[in-house]
């Protein structure tokens, strides 16, 4: 199964069918389908613009912006928190990234929260990632810090 | 990004969308209250005056001042030309180019 996460927006893909109930029934995260990919049901309908100084998904926007909802979170500095099913401000998230360096890609043995930083306070953004079933950990293709 | 379109309103340079001022470009003059719609994409928002009814009725008094103008110039022609005959004529002319004067103004 693979995960992409842009900014704090999930797509979850199957390479096989039942993989999301199966993962869904692991995780409790109720995933669910949208355009091709399956994602968090609080991100479903998450709109493609913001004003700026109005609502967006519980927040207040920082900017205005018109695109596709994780642009709109990028713009806005927004990631979805799947710990706390809440849109959140990326400086807020206070996790430190614990991902391991397997050689040809990174391992962790949960999803990765985006906005977690590491040593140098760079924080998590965007990345793909697949699921391995046999030994329940997330095996990371790459990730981009900002 | 998308391009998104909303209603919205224009007075004295300021945009709003739903009530809520935005900070869009106005790309007419904007000096008189209007209605039009914002266009969105990305970060960059567009104030667009819709202004057709303006438009339609600016139209017809242009109409209706050349068939005015018409009229007084059918009278002056051929036979013979009595002065003061389309005095009353041309002054009535003046109403309509005042009107005509300020609908151009609330066009901007």
């Amino acid at each position: 199964m693979r995960i992409e996460s842009a900014h704090g927006y999930f797509k979850f893909h199957e390479d096989e069918s039942g993989e999301i109930a199966r993962f869904n029934t692991l995780y409790g995260f109720g995933l669910i389908p949208k355009d091709g990919y399956f994602t968090f049901p609080f991100i479903e309908e998450a709109p493609e613009h913001s004003f700026e100084n109005l609502a967006y998904l519980g927040l207040t926007a920082r900017e205005s912006y018109s695109g596709q909802p994780w642009e709109v979170f990028r713009a806005n500095e927004f990631i979805y928190d799947f710990n706390a099913d809440a849109l959140s401000r990326i400086e807020t998230v206070t996790t430190k990234l614990e991902l391991k360096d397997a050689g040809f890609y990174f391992l962790s043995s949960g999803l990765l929260l985006p906005g977690s930083f590491r040593d140098d306070g760079k924080r998590v953004t965007d990345y793909a990632a697949r699921y391995i079933w046999s030994s329940s950990k997330f095996r990371y293709s790459w990730v981009t810090f900002e | 990004m998308k391009t998104k379109i909303f209603d919205a309103t224009c007075v004295g340079n300021v945009v709003k969308v739903a009530g809520h001022t935005v900070a869009a470009t106005i790309l007419t003059q904007g000096t008189i209250a209007s209605t039009g719609i914002v266009i969105m994409e990305g970060d960059k928002m567009t104030y667009v005056a819709a202004n057709s009814t303006d438009l339609a009725n600016v139209i017809d008094q242009v109409h209706a001042l050349l068939v005015s103008i018409k009229a007084i110039l059918s009278t002056l022609d051929g036979g013979t030309v009595v002065p003061g005959a389309a005095a009353a004529a041309i002054t009535a002319l003046t109403s309509p180019l005042s009107t005509l004067s300020s609908k151009k103004e609330n066009l901007k």
